[in-house]
């Protein structure tokens, strides 16, 4: 019964409302421009381009859960892009899974970097992230000349890389994997309960035994491996460095991360995330398709929108989660509880909805 | 002419049924008040007396009831905003002086002038005028320092000579506990620099709980007692004993001086919880033991060192001293490991150190130990459900709902959720900070019955509070604090709401003074 009620209530549109904006843009998209848009080609296009910006969005969401920014992820994949483009080039003799290791090593050792920054020194993460984005850059920048830079990459590679399996990109399934880890993580280790909690309060979840500073440390080493990882994807992909790739996927990551938040358990979470991903792609591919000339501005237009709106949308939110609180008296000698009829259903339910 | 001989007799600051209502209480009840000119006047009276209320009410914070009527010099003005308060030439000092600690002491003279947006500013200018003003008052402070380089006694002083620097003379200075955080020789000279305010035609408003300074600084000294003037009187008659008993409302007790400032008898039974030389701010070398089954209590009035003893001894802070667990010492600093070594701690300051806000109920108390609620390390939902539904009846918590937010129930039931928490990783040590602020009388019950059981159980308790009658219902030793240290024992029929009240006043001079050990802030 409070299962068939948390199953329902998960979808309602409170609490799903990009499901709800999915179905919208899909059936708009469906009338008005049918031939273009309801084709293979549109949702494998889709389904490979957002596969990594998928991976980089659960690289930027543990440390946002622990609530911490990393915007040094975008520039970080790039390195990673840059190093496996370098070293297939230089040093064939490596092996690909060798020069594979060696990228996503070095993305975690920046993280590591990054994780020392924020945890140990307490250098607030935007500014510590935005100084090390550059300096990432600035290495990949050197690296590559500022040149493009062609990988020497195994057939076999680049063949899994732009593969497909049951008519879907194999870079997705990567995109899965590692979000049904995460999930698992997230929700169902104290690892996970100790990530929220620092996020939540972080001198209360410090008093309550949890060790903050390894877990803000840990969130970023971790992002770092996930960005490395994003970078190899996209390469297997690709198969070219370019430097105008990394920064760009940063934005789109992000805000899904905030739309995210606001669905289902109404905290960021893996689900939310990639849901909003796909949903944004999908709007942006629409409306790229509808345009007349080349719609090369509606990306950044609809991403910026989304995120405005879904920023506003979780104001809206906190502000009548405020109300209830006001309404309770902090210490008055008697104290009435506030009618829980009001908000008994989005409150009860909460959490049971997570994880299931 | 005859208008400036007749606003010297005028009182320089006049109060006439001034009142403050919030919510259902009146914080003060119709106060009238006369500062003269050249006077120093102390406003005395225990813990939410109405003082601090006085104090936010002069200064523009609050607006006061309607009725009440208020004037400088004989001039009518309105209460309730900071620049007509200014404007009328009152100044003030709050306890935290409102120093910025990463300016200069120039620097901070000038920072509030009323200055051109862009008009040029001459560093030698400031310096040689603040260091002018300060020499005015004999204090020799380099005006050049960094404010957080100095003692807490220098920074007291620029924030006083700071107040009293502007373009015209201020009509009265309001001192809001300005020696919360000084020791003796620096309260001392402190006063002389008031008194040479006073000898140049300044008047003071001063706001202490200190009485032993009260006594010695202030002219006249008005007691306020539950938001009424008890009564106005000339210092020099009054003894320090008459001024406790009017403060009280009541006659004091007999002394019995035998156990007085006299240290606990050993007991046989070892002390769980031993406190050795533990310092920081306002602490000094604190020795306490706490046994296995006991509550011991911790009183002390704002600023005697009470609201930083339980973090330190929970270690929240760091700190200089041992604290240690059945022999065990425990890394201060070091929340995680002193959880493990069996001590909880329920910071006083909930909604910031304590609840993680927009998270569930059952979240908020599973925090502190997932292990019992996992199943080969995966969270078992199941589990801790049955865990919380458990703790919900076991704390009473209402309504007994464990995936609502911790922010939409009442401060009561949030404090018993903190308090389950802790209580769950069966903790041998249990440190509690103002364990019942803002909570209701219900909630206050349950916990102090869950206080009590915890130490039946056999923990060792420590409770701090400002609240007497919470520490006589819930302790079998309380510990009075004064200027820093313990000062007085309390056991069995000692333990009285009288007993702790007068001891947390009583004068400084009775016990042997170690001032010699310099303030805890270091030296420029």
């Amino acid at each position: 019964m409070t299962d068939l009620k948390s199953a329902a209530s998960v979808l309602s549109p409170r609490r799903a409302s990009v499901l709800y904006l999915l179905a919208l843009i899909t059936l708009v998209f469906a009338i008005t421009i049918p031939d273009l848009f309801l084709s293979e080609i549109t949702f494998q296009s889709i389904a490979r381009s957002q596969a990594v910006v998928g991976i980089l969005a659960l690289a930027a969401l543990l440390p946002f859960v622990a609530g911490e920014f990393d915007i040094s992820l975008g520039t970080n994949l790039a390195l990673s892009v840059i190093l496996v483009a370098w070293l297939s080039n230089a040093y064939p003799g490596l092996g690909i899974m060798v020069i594979c290791l060696i990228a996503v090593l070095v993305c975690t050792l920046v993280g590591f970097f990054n994780g020392i920054l924020v945890g140990k020194l307490g250098i607030n993460s935007f500014i510590a992230t935005l100084g090390t984005s550059q300096i990432l850059a600035a290495i990949a920048l050197k690296i590559s000349n500022n040149e493009q830079v062609l990988a020497t990459l195994p057939q076999a590679f680049t063949e899994v890389g732009r593969g497909r399996f049951l008519g879907v990109p194999n870079s997705l399934f990567v995109t899965l994997a590692l979000g049904l880890l995460l999930w698992y993580v997230l929700q169902w280790t104290k690892v996970g309960r100790h990530l929220y909690a620092s996020g939540f309060n972080r001198e209360a979840a410090r008093l309550s035994g949890v060790r903050t500073e390894r877990v803000v440390i840990g969130t970023f080493v971790a992002a770092g491996a996930i960005a490395g990882l994003a970078g190899v994807v996209f390469i297997a992909q690709v198969g070219t460095f370019s430097n105008s790739i990394g920064m760009p996927f940063l934005f789109p990551a992000y805000a899904a991360i905030f739309l995210g938040a606001t669905q289902f358990n109404m905290r960021p979470n893996v689900w939310g995330t990639l849901l909003a991903i796909f949903t944004l792609a999908l709007g942006v591919q629409g409306l790229q398709l509808s345009s007349s000339g080349s719609g090369f501005w509606i990306t950044p237009l609809f991403n910026g929108a989304a995120l405005v709106a879904a920023v506003m949308f979780t104001r809206q939110q906190s502000k009548r989660r405020a109300k209830v609180v006001d309404e309770v008296p902090s210490a008055p000698a008697v104290s009435p509880q506030p009618d829980p009829s009001d908000d008994h259903e989005a409150a009860g339910v909460r959490a049971d909805t997570v994880g299931r | 002419m005859s208008t400036t001989v007749s606003s010297a007799a005028e009182p320089v600051l006049s109060l006439r049924g001034v009142s403050k209502t919030f919510g259902a209480q009146r914080a003060l009840d119709s106060l009238d008040l006369d500062i003269h000119q050249g006077e120093i006047h102390a406003v005395v009276g225990q813990n939410g007396c109405g003082k601090s209320t006085l104090v936010k009410l002069l200064g523009g914070y609050h607006t006061p009831d309607p009725g009440s009527e208020t004037a400088v010099k004989g001039e009518l003005f309105d209460l309730g905003s900071a620049s007509a308060a200014n404007a009328a030439g009152l100044r003030f000092v709050h306890q935290d002086l409102g120093l910025i600690d990463e300016l200069s002491v120039a620097e901070n003279f000038f920072m509030m002038a009323d200055q051109a947006w862009v008009s040029r500013i001459s560093k030698a200018d400031e310096w040689s005028r603040a260091g002018r003003a300060l020499e005015e008052f004999g204090y020799e402070i380099d005006p050049r320092a960094l404010v957080g380089s100095l003692t807490a006694a220098q920074r007291t002083a620029v924030a006083i000579v700071r107040a009293l620097s502007g373009e015209d003379r201020p009509a009265l200075l309001v001192l809001d506990e300005p020696t919360a955080s000084l020791a003796g020789p620096d309260a001392q000279l402190l006063f002389d620099a008031l008194r040479r305010l006073t000898a140049a035609g300044g008047s003071v408003l001063f706001i202490s709980h200190h009485l032993d300074e009260v006594m010695g600084l202030a002219d006249t000294i008005t007691v306020v007692r539950d938001g009424r003037k008890v009564t106005t009187v000339m210092s020099r008659d009054l003894s320090h004993d008459r001024l406790v008993e009017l403060m009280l409302g009541r006659a004091l007790t007999p002394r019995s001086e035998s156990d007085s400032s006299a240290m606990p008898g050993t007991s046989d039974v070892v002390p769980r919880l031993s406190v050795r030389g533990v310092s920081i701010g306002g602490l000094r070398a604190l020795d306490l033991d706490v046994r296995p089954g006991e509550v011991l209590g911790v009183a002390g009035l704002t600023g005697s060192g009470r609201e930083d003893l339980a973090g330190a001894v929970a270690g929240q802070t760091r700190h200089s001293g041992e604290v240690t667990i059945d022999g065990k010492a425990i890394r201060p600093g070091d929340p995680a490991a002193s959880l493990a070594s069996g001590l909880g701690y329920a910071p006083a300051e909930r909604r910031r150190d304590a609840l993680l806000s927009t998270a569930t109920l059952r979240e908020n108390l599973t925090i502190a130990d997932l292990r019992s609620v996992s199943r080969a390390r995966r969270l078992s939902r199941r589990l801790e459900r049955k865990e919380t539904q458990k703790w919900m009846e076991a704390l009473d918590v209402r309504p007994p709902m464990q995936e609502r937010a911790i922010d939409q129930f009442s401060g009561g039931n949030q404090q018993k959720v903190v308090l389950g928490r802790l209580l769950r990783t069966r903790p041998r040590v249990l440190v509690l900070d103002e364990p019942t602020q803002g909570v209701d009388v219900g909630a206050k019950a349950t916990i102090h019955d869950l206080v009590v059981g915890a130490a039946a159980a056999g923990a060792a308790v420590l409770v701090c509070s400002s609240d007497v009658e919470e520490l006589v219902q819930v302790s079998t030793r309380v510990l009075v604090l004064r200027r820093k240290s313990p000062s007085t024992e309390l056991i069995g029929t000692d333990v009285t709401v009288e007993r702790i009240e007068e001891e947390q006043l009583r004068p400084t001079e009775v016990r042997p003074t170690n001032d010699a050990g310099r303030d805890s802030d270091p030296q420029g």
